[in-house]
């Protein structure tokens, strides 16, 4: 072996010192985990500047694609940026982040955390007088808390994490309820942390659907379920029913997007779920995954080419999923005996569908519990994901932000 | 059957022969046989010495060779690469990187970037200090300011 201490003087082109910053900064800065980053600021000057510009969070974006969704247990919540990288409520298992305390807790049961965009975690919780939607970066840990209007139905976060304001820079699209003359209307507001107030727009009103979907339109578009949202080149998408519904929230203008073409006569085990998929290399198209009481997961993406307010649905993928069926649920770790037996596809809840071969499902077993799997259509390879925690509550997938 | 083989010419004017194949999973090298008059003796390369060079055209090679169809062949690969880089000190992990920047050859700069940001997560800020020779330039005034406005990352 080359006795490399003696050769370096005559044979090394580059001395060490002289290794390209840019190089660091783009290429192995961008590979480090979050935290230890932001140690390194204290490197030097030079380091301290770079890593706090706004440029670095795109680079670091660029090079990084988290996985994220969050999860709960019975007391905890979990934040994953991917596999090994967790923000987590509390100290248990594999945390690196700890997320402010009173933010990760259950209102009335259901989890305090309702979603997240490109790195940022929304939701509601007590704070101060009452009930408040919070806006949380859970690297920096800054929140921002927002009286919660009265008539507000559901709720989505547009940000993007390139914007002038940095963190400042969200807006929280509202959309709001009333009776008027014995018909229930739709309006959207939206809230700006720099003006802080709320602002109704006269974007077109939406009106009540047929009185058929009444009922269900209560449990899926209110705060009492699930609802999916997304935000992707300056619109956010609600699933609304046989709906989505998109605003722009710049320009102001809404509109509904039918879905009932592409789900025709299949019926589907639970709600739509929405992400954003990053495969198209343009900034990302919305996905909607469903899957059907015969085990088929079927994904579209909603391709809006223009930007405007023509949209094409697009299948991506229709799998049946045998292999879930087949999967011996009964070895995995923290199974009781309870949740043993027959496991369908039924019970595997769709995550935002980001691209790629690899579809990832929360898997409910028993009332409270669930865990996270991932299926590779083309291998059929099923993998079980162990997160130390019961239940998982996958949301939106998204990018990072580092700025402070 | 025959291929066309490049010889390249490291700065200490060692040659290296190999299949263009081989050579052109650089994208500089790829567009210097395009755009210029090779050199009689090789394609020129000022400024990676043949030290490096060596290394360099050892990857390529393999990399060139294989192409994995399965999981089990990327497996292999990917172990090749874990020795390929455990073979090296420090110093030609650094001039790795800038002779694979240098040529534009992205599989390994992925890699010894990768190997180096490894490297750095169980070091201290010292140690990186050391390990760029860079100098502190704080006063202990704004490193305490540093450390304060980011204590989320010490905790």
């Amino acid at each position: 072996m080359v006795d490399s201490s003696k050769n370096i003087d005559e044979s090394s082109v580059f001395l060490r010192g002289n290794i390209d910053e840019e190089l660091i900064v783009h290429n192995i800065l961008p590979r480090l985990p979050i935290n230890k980053i932001f140690q390194f600021k204290l490197v030097c000057k030079n380091w301290r500047d770079f890593i706090s510009q706004d440029s670095f969070s795109a680079i670091y974006n660029s090079v990084n694609n988290p996985m994220n969704c969050y999860c709960h247990s019975s007391s905890s919540f979990y934040y994953l940026f991917d596999m090994n990288r967790v923000i987590s409520s509390d100290n248990d298992g594999q945390n690196q982040f700890k997320l402010p305390q009173h933010l990760g807790v259950f209102l009335k049961g259901i989890p305090s955390i309702r979603g997240s965009t490109n790195g940022l975690i929304y939701g509601l919780c007590f704070h101060g007088a009452g009930e408040e939607i919070f806006v949380c970066n859970p690297i920096t840990k800054q929140v921002v808390y927002v009286d919660k209007p009265k008539d507000l139905c559901t709720l989505a976060l547009a940000y993007d994490p390139h914007n002038a304001n940095g963190f400042g820079g969200f807006k929280i699209v509202g959309v709001f309820s009333h009776i008027d003359h014995g018909e229930k209307r739709y309006w959207f507001a939206v809230y700006s942390p720099k003006t802080g107030e709320w602002c109704a727009l006269n974007a077109p009103k939406l009106k009540a659907p047929p009185p058929s979907f009444g009922f269900s339109l209560l449990s899926s578009f209110g705060f009492s379920g699930e609802s999916s949202s997304a935000y992707n080149k300056g619109k956010v998408y609600y699933s609304f029913m046989e709906n989505i519904i998109w605003f722009d929230v710049e320009n102001e203008i809404a509109g509904i997007v039918p879905c009932s073409d592409i789900e025709g006569n299949h019926l589907f085990v639970y709600l739509p779920t929405l992400g954003v998929c990053h495969e198209d290399g343009n900034g990302g198209e919305i996905s909607y995954s469903r899957v059907t009481v015969e085990g088929v997961v079927k994904i579209w993406l909603l391709k809006n080419a223009g930007g405007g307010d023509e949209f094409e649905w697009v299948i991506r993928h229709d799998v049946g999923l045998p292999v879930v069926s087949r999967f011996n649920l009964d070895n995995l770790p923290n199974m009781n005996s309870g949740s043993r037996g027959s496991r369908t596809a039924k019970a595997f809840f769709p995550l935002p569908y980001l691209g790629g071969e690899v579809l990832w499902f929360r898997v409910l077993h028993g009332i409270h519990r669930g865990s996270l799997f991932s299926i590779n259509t083309r291998s059929q390879e099923l993998n079980y994901h162990d997160l130390k925690c019961n239940s998982v509550w996958p949301f939106i997938p998204t990018l990072l932000s580092c700025s402070t | 059957m025959s291929t066309k083989k490049i010889t390249l010419l490291s700065s200490d004017r060692e040659q290296f022969i190999v299949d263009e194949a081989v050579a052109i999973q650089s994208q500089t090298i790829k567009n210097l046989i395009e755009d210029t008059v090779p050199d009689e003796d090789g394609i020129p390369l000022p400024v990676v010495h043949s030290r490096i060079l060596a290394k360099v055209t050892e990857y390529l090679t393999k990399h060139a060779n294989y192409k994995p169809h399965n999981d089990a062949a990327k497996e292999e690969l990917k172990n090749w690469d874990v020795k390929f880089l455990g073979k090296l000190d420090n110093n030609t992990l650094f001039d790795l990187i800038l002779a694979a920047n240098y040529l534009d050859i992205k599989g390994l700069l992925d890699l010894t970037c990768q190997a180096v940001a490894d490297l750095m997560k169980g070091m201290s800020v010292e140690e990186v200090r050391k390990l760029f020779n860079i100098e502190n330039d704080f006063t202990p005034e704004e490193e305490e300011a540093v450390r304060k406005e980011n204590q989320w990352a010490f905790d």
